[in-house]
């Protein structure tokens, strides 16, 4: 964010934001009106922003969006589209990206790629949240051996070579029915459990150190005084109190977790074929790129994209429900 | 009964008709299918026959992805092994770069002489071969059964010597020990005395590497351990071959030196020019660099396959310096043995539904892929009589971009009468990770699915695909849509038993990856295998093949050629049997 005037420098910015003069009488602004103020002074997030949208609207109409574009379906083979040595054609008016080794048409491709890309990452994200919310306030609330236990807990996890573990659970899920009797095998889930895996210390450090501070507030004190439960404590006093930074890391978290799917496919442990992932795409296009350019840049330039704009997206929540970090 | 490892990009039958001149020494095996509907073809190609013009002296350099696996004649069972064993050492035939359908006598002195009832082989070898330093000497028939006695002990880790040399009391087992079926009368003379009347296919069978002699007992010590230590050491060994192994880091590096006990007379070895004075080869090697070296290149011959886009740069524009020749099948093999393909209308709603056209695409295109019909190949004998290009005309196989409606009235007769598998199996496809692995995986998927399959596709490196998946048989793989199969040598057994015959069958490292054990078609093999006349012999493993056929046992997907890639300044000359480059026939220009 860019310094302010001097003479705003002068003044508490919370305290500038805080107040609004409606019919010549000062009225104090919600939280709410407080954030949306501030992150709509931030162009750059909401252009970003927009882009999520728009990527969601797509990811979500994606077969109308094909069918409308007239584009062959994301699984479709195509060997007309195709050279005589079962070579991928560039760009053209029938396939505006181009299409792939199997003469499927790379715009769907990318189009259902988000699909893909924006599931994984929200669910896992969503998952990771949940669990280390959870973790990190109890720890932090209870201390004492169980804020020992989780927080070893967190750094075994935080240890753990999940890349290796999700290469390795791939490997060893995929044969018969998967492992634990079914429950793990190769595609969507396993990958949204281990990316889930991997990023709930993340968020769950962060809760605990904020629930640590939290816990010692004249107001933690007052409810525990008047004998409310620890539960009752936790899920009204703290948790509300822990809403900007549980979205801030979520936002930071997402993108992550985007590329997290993308490298996990790109090594071949991702989404089953022939479903479409971007990571997946990029890896099949990777051998020929200096010939077959735009099997490559398209998804490429979709995952770019969209990982640039959770990022931009997230800062802005962060300059929004925290002014005082101001970058 | 090679694998094919490689997984870039063969070729098509298709050039038989016009340049490609391995297809042209074939007798009966060629392929008539032309490529002229793509607007490719062979014309204009590089020459890889042998010319009396070529030049003695220089160092050949070659570049390969792929490095070598056995470097010991005894265990060789690989195509780049085999250019190696080749050049270093010498079976007691071979087939040679103008002749690939009838051997040549190398170390022997004529052809062998095979006893009416077809059980016994006697060969005469030529007393002027030597050993390379340090042993020096002369070689003897002492020597070659020796090099038997090795190929049956299990420490040496042979692939075919059960399969091709059915001889009296061999058994494998570890340990080098005497064969009671092989006499030696005197230092030139070996006789076999074979356990079933074998006699016309093991006289092929005697082009392989393992019947390259070994001085008698000298690698004792080494075949003692398991595995033989004589393949660890290569530049220790003993040759016979026009070249000696001087280095060897192993997937990176090997030079080759002249044997100086080597002779080009008549007395020894009458065959092999040569030309070259020292080979140096570079491997592992990304694929698309090398390929694109060799072709800004003067002095390179790469000796694997180049990726599709390199051999289109190739074709396009320096067609000089690209070869073609016919290398073997691709086929996807669909597991016999365990739900859902162990019924065969399942198996023939399978190979009805699946676009076979886009198996040629996912093999380079018209250019370098036939769609296949059958399994004995067009390179093999005995193609002719086993239908052709056509093939046996099956209605599940008749229709090489698929037709539903055959594969639904399949799906009826296997019990699913609205045309969908209802079952719970869930098929597992294992392939190779390089291209076109990935490709071919999901166009059997895409087939499957449309018959209401569900599917699990797992990509692994191809040799893993062949020792852990598909070559280990508790692993049930279902469908491995990315094997290939080159013969041995140029016979419709090499090209039928091992992948086909039920004996055939071993727990782990097993190449019959449908696990197919038919016994009528293990008893037409067998018969086959028996007959000496070759119009006979030929039309008997034609009906084992149209056996398999209907057994669905595999997809045919395509019969593929193989496309070589050579420097400006090299003159590189084909073996139209391992597909590769011969270095005794190679040159510098």
């Amino acid at each position: 964010m860019s310094v302010g005037a001097a003479d705003s420098l002068l003044v508490e910015p919370e305290a500038v934001d805080s107040v609004e003069l409606v019919g010549g009488e000062i009225v104090a602004r919600s939280p709410w009106q407080l954030f949306w103020r501030r992150f709509r002074s931030d162009r750059v997030a909401l252009v970003s922003l927009a882009f999520i949208v728009l990527l969601i609207l797509v990811a979500v109409l994606a077969p109308f969006i094909v069918k409308l574009i007239g584009v062959s379906g994301p699984n479709q083979p195509n060997q007309n589209a195709l050279d005589a040595f079962g070579q991928p054609t560039g760009p053209s008016a029938a396939h505006p990206f181009g299409v792939d080794e199997l003469g499927r048409d790379i715009l769907a491709r990318v189009i259902y790629g988000a699909r893909v890309s924006l599931e994984v990452a929200f669910i896992s994200t969503g998952i990771a949240v949940f669990v280390g919310v959870t973790i990190g306030t109890i720890a932090g609330y209870f201390r004492g051996w169980i804020d020992s236990l989780l927080a070893r807990l967190m750094d075994i996890v935080l240890a753990f070579p999940i890349l290796l573990l999700a290469i390795g659970l791939a490997s060893a899920c995929s044969l018969g029915k998967g492992c634990l009797g079914g429950l793990i095998t190769p595609g969507r889930v396993t990958l949204i459990v281990v990316i889930a895996l991997s990023s709930w210390p993340y968020i769950g450090r962060i809760i605990r150190g904020q629930t640590l501070s939290l816990r010692e507030k004249e107001f933690v004190e007052a409810a525990r005084s008047l004998g409310a439960p620890n539960t009752r404590i936790m899920r009204r006093e703290i948790l509300p109190n822990l809403v900007a930074p549980i979205i801030v890391y979520s936002s930071l978290i997402l993108p992550t977790n985007i590329l997290y799917e993308a490298a996990l496919s790109f090594l071949g442990v991702g989404v089953q074929p022939p479903t479409a992932s971007w990571g997946q795409m990029i890896a099949a296009a990777s051998p020929n790129f200096n010939t077959e350019w735009w099997y490559m840049v398209f998804p490429g330039v979709a995952l770019v994209l969209t990982v640039l704009a959770f990022n931009l997206v997230g800062d802005g929540l962060q300059d929004a429900l925290n002014p005082k970090t101001g970058r | 009964m090679r694998l094919i490892r490689r997984a870039l990009i063969p070729l098509i039958a298709a050039g038989c008709a016009i340049a490609v001149a391995a297809c042209g020494s074939s007798s009966s095996g060629n392929t008539s299918t032309s490529s002229s509907s793509s607007g490719l073809s062979h014309a204009g190609l590089a020459n890889t026959k042998p010319s009396s013009s070529q030049r003695t002296g220089g160092t050949l350099n070659l570049v390969t992805a792929e490095g070598w696996e056995h470097l010991d004649p005894g265990a060789s069972y690989f195509q780049i092994d085999y250019v190696v064993e080749y050049s270093t050492q010498s079976p007691l035939y071979t087939y040679t770069p103008t002749n690939s359908v009838t051997p040549t006598p190398l170390v022997a002195s004529g052809p062998p002489q095979i006893s009416s009832d077809g059980k016994t082989v006697t060969v005469h070898i030529k007393s002027g071969w030597h050993f390379s330093p340090p042993v020096n000497r002369a070689v003897t028939s002492k020597d070659v059964e020796f090099a038997f006695e090795r190929m049956f002990n299990a420490n040496v880790q042979n692939g075919y010597a059960g399969g091709y040399f059915p001889i009296v009391g061999a058994k494998l087992a570890p340990g080098n020990r005497p064969i009671p079926g092989i006499s030696t009368p005197n230092k030139t003379t070996i006789v076999f005395h074979l356990t079933k009347p074998f006699g016309a296919t093991m006289a092929k069978a005697l082009t392989l590497p393992g019947t390259a002699a070994i001085p008698a007992g000298y690698t004792d010590k080494a075949d003692k351990s398991s595995p033989s230590t004589w393949d660890s050491k290569p530049t220790t060994q003993v040759f016979t071959g026009p070249y000696m192994i001087k280095s060897y880091t192993p997937g990176q590096q090997l030079t080759l030196v002249r044997n100086p006990n080597w002779k080009h007379s008549a007395n020894a070895d009458s065959v092999r020019p040569a030309y070259a004075d020292k080979i140096v080869w570079n491997a592992g090697l990304d694929p698309t660099v090398a390929a694109n070296k060799t072709l800004d290149s003067t002095n390179l011959l790469m000796a694997d396959t180049p990726p599709a886009p390199v051999l289109k740069k190739a074709y396009e524009s320096k067609k000089k310096q690209l070869s073609i020749a016919p290398l073997g099948i691709y086929y996807a093999a669909l597991n016999t043995q365990v739900p859902p393909f162990n019924n065969v209308n399942l198996r023939k709603a399978v190979l009805a539904v699946e676009n076979r056209n886009a198996y040629a695409l996912d093999r380079g295109g018209k250019l370098v892929a036939t769609v296949a019909t059958h399994f004995v190949y067009p390179e093999v004998p005995g193609f002719k009589e086993a239908g052709g290009n056509a093939g046996f005309k099956q209605d599940f196989v008749s229709h090489p971009s698929g037709d539903h409606s055959v594969a639904c009235k399949y799906m009826k007769l296997a019990g699913y009468p609205h045309c969908k598998y209802t079952g719970s199996a869930n098929v597992l496809i294992v392939g190779s990770n390089a291209a076109p692995g990935p490709q071919e995986m999901q166009t059997v998927q895409s087939g499957l699915t449309q018959l209401g399959f569900k599917t699990t596709i797992k990509a692994v490196p191809q040799q893993t695909m062949y020792s852990k998946f598909c070559g280990y048989v508790k692993a049930h793989v279902n469908v491995c849509p990315t094997a290939g199969w080159i013969e041995d040598f140029p016979d419709p057994y090499a090209a039928l038993f091992v992948p086909f015959s039920g004996e055939a069958i071993v727990p782990i490292n097993n190449s019959n990856w449908g696990v197919l054990n038919d016994p009528k078609v293990n008893k037409q093999i067998d018969s086959a295998a028996a007959i000496t006349n070759q119009s006979e012999r030929f039309k008997a493993f034609a009906k084992a093949d149209k056996m398999i056929v209907d057994d669905a046992a595999a997809i045919p997907e395509v019969w593929s050629d193989n496309a070589e890639l050579e420097g400006s300044k090299v003159r590189g000359v084909l073996d139209p049997w391992n597909d590769d480059w011969n270095l005794s026939f190679s040159s510098t220009k």
